[in-house]
């Protein structure tokens, strides 16, 4: 019993044929787990950042100003909105307790999306498409992003920031 | 084990553990579905 | 040296006395802590459910932190060094090399975690047990941090001089039993990554007390995770280690093979303390070979040694029952099971609960492309109450049952409650992590305090499905507290007061 010191030369005793078999696909399915992954990166089309760069805060906050000021087309509840032309550098900033700014993207057009924070840990949480990814002080999280669907989406924030974490939510327009 | 009797031998255990692969090779294929719904990444 | 130890009438084993003290507190302590983390459960949990929403957002958030600490620290780990000192020196009929230096272990861990308990409730520290830079906390939230895993440092150290003493005294013929060699694996995870914790806490405190400077945000999150989720591996271990012992317990069950199942215990040691980059997998700063290196190699060998305890502790259960007589059908056995012991239904819920629902939504969530569905949704909650609470601590739970007569030597109280407490804690805790997954799939936050976005510049509504989803979520986690207490009701009156068993 396994409370009790084993049979001496426990070493020495054969699998049965049910482990034996059991141990054989479980071995193959660990192995195709560890190379679907690597798999998909040449297949597929959802892959994370390849490219990213350390950015202080300050640098990044005159990007995004930068950017607002080239494309700015209206504003909306205090907020810029922004129109950026196809497969430009686009930008957004996050901060305790604000997205910003408004993006309005053509869907099926490709756009270098840059994202970082000026304080705290933020998760860019779009919905209702639904997928997030980290927003990190100090460093760029750049994605090639091509929206694949039209409508208006809204960015929460899911990474706890600060007590005003829950009123962190964002805007974006895909036409 | 493999002295064991016919009888006494682990039979439910081997379709539960093959349901259980079962289950996650759906679960599996089923996520990689969901993901190539979204938008492009790269 | 002889007075020191009793016989235990049932068993037959030599008790170390000091030994069994230092089990009894660390496991009472243990239970101290699962009391006040379950009643901070029941209070978050009415505040996400939207209709109810008890809490103010401060409070929600300090108590989250805090429910974090409770559990997954103070619970977890003081039930951990329990079963560290009853896996060496009780089952191997030795004694405890130096009692005084489980004391000391003992006195560190309940200062280091009393003193983070105060920082966080006295404000200031919410700061969720990630602690995220530049989310900054109170110095001696750290301080208690770093002084409670120095002491379970100490605790694991001493557990191995008790092994060695024991090979030494020749207590024991051959080699550890397996149970033994579960923990042991469990200490050697432990002694790793507490230390790799330690360490890297001390420069975090030195900042919050303003003495050096912020580490990068992103070195922290790597960081924190080579420590934070390896510590997970040890809760793995110790509950597999459990799951060995309850089926010996329960139905009388021996391993079907010692070697299978020492070789998957090898594979947890060797390969899973490497993984922690897949809460790192849509994160700038780490290239996509490293995430795959860490997160796939790696990690596929450490589920490959869970598969393989997949086989063999219910493949071991089956063989004990059918020999017994349960011979019909393939499932025979399982249906004549004892499952009016509470141990018995608390080993199934564990060992299916993790890993149907912990096992299976773990690899989806920690496939690198994949991730990006779920991260820091509620999916994540819903996959550790999976793996930690149904996995790990109704193992735990199902061991008490067990430790209460053999250890603290009392009849163990209320017994029909007994019998229904698993199903209130297993069937509650299913139904939770299951509402809280399908909720996460919708994009439903973690750590949120409220998905109205009623104070947001920007409107959206999640709609009426997440809503019953919530609902269902607060309904599984009421039943789970009510089992929650119903545990602790039963461990408490025991202990103080049950029937004393005769010698
Ligand atoms: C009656 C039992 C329990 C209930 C009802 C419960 C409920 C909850 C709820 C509602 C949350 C908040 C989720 C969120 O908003 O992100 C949570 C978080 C958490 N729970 Fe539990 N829980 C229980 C037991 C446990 C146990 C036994 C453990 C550990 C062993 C545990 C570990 C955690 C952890 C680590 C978190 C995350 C904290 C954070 O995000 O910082 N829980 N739980
Ligand atoms: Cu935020
Ligand atoms: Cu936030």
């Amino acid at each position: 019993m396994s409370l009790q010191s084993p049979q001496k030369y426990w070493w020495d005793e054969p699998l049965d044929k049910d482990e034996k078999m059991w141990l054989t696909v479980a071995i193959i399915w660990a192995l195709f787990l560890t190379l679907f992954m690597p798999y998909m990166h040449y297949t597929g089309k959802q892959n994370p950042s390849q490219e990213y760069a350390k950015i202080s805060g300050d640098k990044f906050d005159a990007a995004v100003d930068k950017f607002i000021a080239q494309y700015k087309v209206g504003e909306e509840a205090g907020f810029a909105v922004v129109a950026p032309p196809p497969n430009s550098d686009i930008f957004i900033r996050g901060k305790q307790f604000t997205w910003d700014p408004i993006l309005k993207l053509k869907k099926g057009v490709q756009y270098k999306l840059h994202l970082s924070s000026l304080d705290m840990n933020h998760g860019l949480s779009v919905q209702p498409v639904n997928f997030t990814i980290q927003v990190v002080p100090g460093w760029d999280n750049i994605l090639n992003i091509t929206p694949t669907t039209t409508g208006v989406f809204t960015i929460i924030c899911n990474e706890y920031c600060g007590l005003g974490h829950h009123t962190m939510v964002g805007r974006m327009y895909v036409d | 084990m493999s002295e064991l009797k016919e009888e006494l031998r682990p039979k439910g255990t081997v379709v539960l553990v093959y349901f259980f692969l079962a289950v996650m090779v759906v679960y599996y294929w089923l996520s990689w579905k969901w993901l190539s719904e979204l938008w492009l990444f790269g | 040296m002889a007075g020191d130890f009793r016989t235990c009438p049932t068993t037959g084993l030599k008790v170390h006395l000091p030994a069994q003290t230092l089990i009894k507190v660390n496991a009472v302590t243990a239970i101290v802590f699962l009391l006040v983390g379950g009643i901070l459960a029941l209070l978050l949990l009415l505040t996400r459910w939207q209709a109810v929403h008890l809490l103010p957002p401060d409070f929600f958030y300090r108590f989250l932190t805090l429910h974090g600490i409770a559990m997954l620290v103070a619970w977890i780990v003081y039930f951990e060094v329990a079963l560290l000192y009853f896996t060496s020196a009780v089952l191997l009929n030795a004694r405890l090399a130096t009692p005084r230096i489980g004391w000391l272990a003992y006195i560190l861990m309940t200062v280091g975690a009393s003193i983070t308990t105060v920082a966080v409730l006295a404000g200031g520290s919410d700061v969720m047990f990630t602690s995220y830079v530049p989310l900054k906390a109170s110095p001696f939230y750290y301080l208690g941090i770093v002084l409670f895993a120095v002491g379970t440092i100490i605790a694991c150290i001493l557990f191995f001089a008790t092994l060695s003493l024991a090979k030494y005294e020749k207590t024991y013929e051959g080699s550890v039993p397996l149970v033994t060699y579960g923990a042991a694996v469990a200490a050697i995870l432990a002694i790793g990554t507490l230390a790799h914790g330690a360490i890297f806490y001390i420069p975090t405190g030195l900042w919050a007390a303003g003495v050096i400077p912020m580490m990068d945000p992103e070195a922290y999150r790597l960081l924190f995770w080579g420590f934070g989720h390896t510590s997970q591996q040890i809760n793995v271990a110790a509950m597999i280690a459990c799951w060995y012992a309850l089926a010996a317990l329960t139905v009388g069950a021996v391993p079907l093979s010692e070697k299978f199942s020492r070789s998957a215990f090898v594979l947890y040691a060797l390969f899973i303390a490497v993984a922690s980059e897949h809460h790192l997998l849509w994160d700038p700063g780490i290239s996509s070979a490293h995430k795959m290196w860490n997160t796939g190699y790696v990690i596929h060998l450490a589920v490959l040694a869970s598969m393989m305890h997949a086989f063999s502790v219910p493949g071991c259960i089956e063989v004990a029952l059918r020999k017994k007589g349960y011979t019909k059908g393939l499932f025979e056995w399982l249906k004549k099971g004892p499952w009016g012991d509470p141990a018995f239904a608390s080993l199934v819920f564990s060992v299916a609960g993790f890993g149907f629902l912990g096992g299976i939504t773990g690899i989806m969530y920690g496939t690198e492309q994949l991730n990006i569905l779920g991260h820091n949704s509620l999916r994540v909650p819903g996959h550790f109450h999976a793996t930690v609470v149904v996995g790990t601590s109704m193992a735990f739970m199902g061991i008490t049952y067990y430790v209460l007569p053999l250890i603290f030597q009392r009849q163990v109280m209320f017994p029909t409650v007994a019998k229904l407490q698993p199903y209130f804690y297993g069937v509650g805790m299913w139904i939770l992590s299951i509402a809280m997954m399908f909720v996460g799939s919708f994009g439903v936050p973690r750590r949120h305090w409220d998905i109205t976005l009623a104070d947001a510049p920007f409107k959206y509504s999640f709609g009426p499905t997440v809503d019953l989803g919530m609902a269902i979520t607060a309904i599984g986690g009421i039943l789970a507290v009510i089992g929650g207490a119903m545990f602790c009701v039963i461990a408490v009156a025991t202990v103080l007061a049950g029937k004393k068993v005769n010698q």
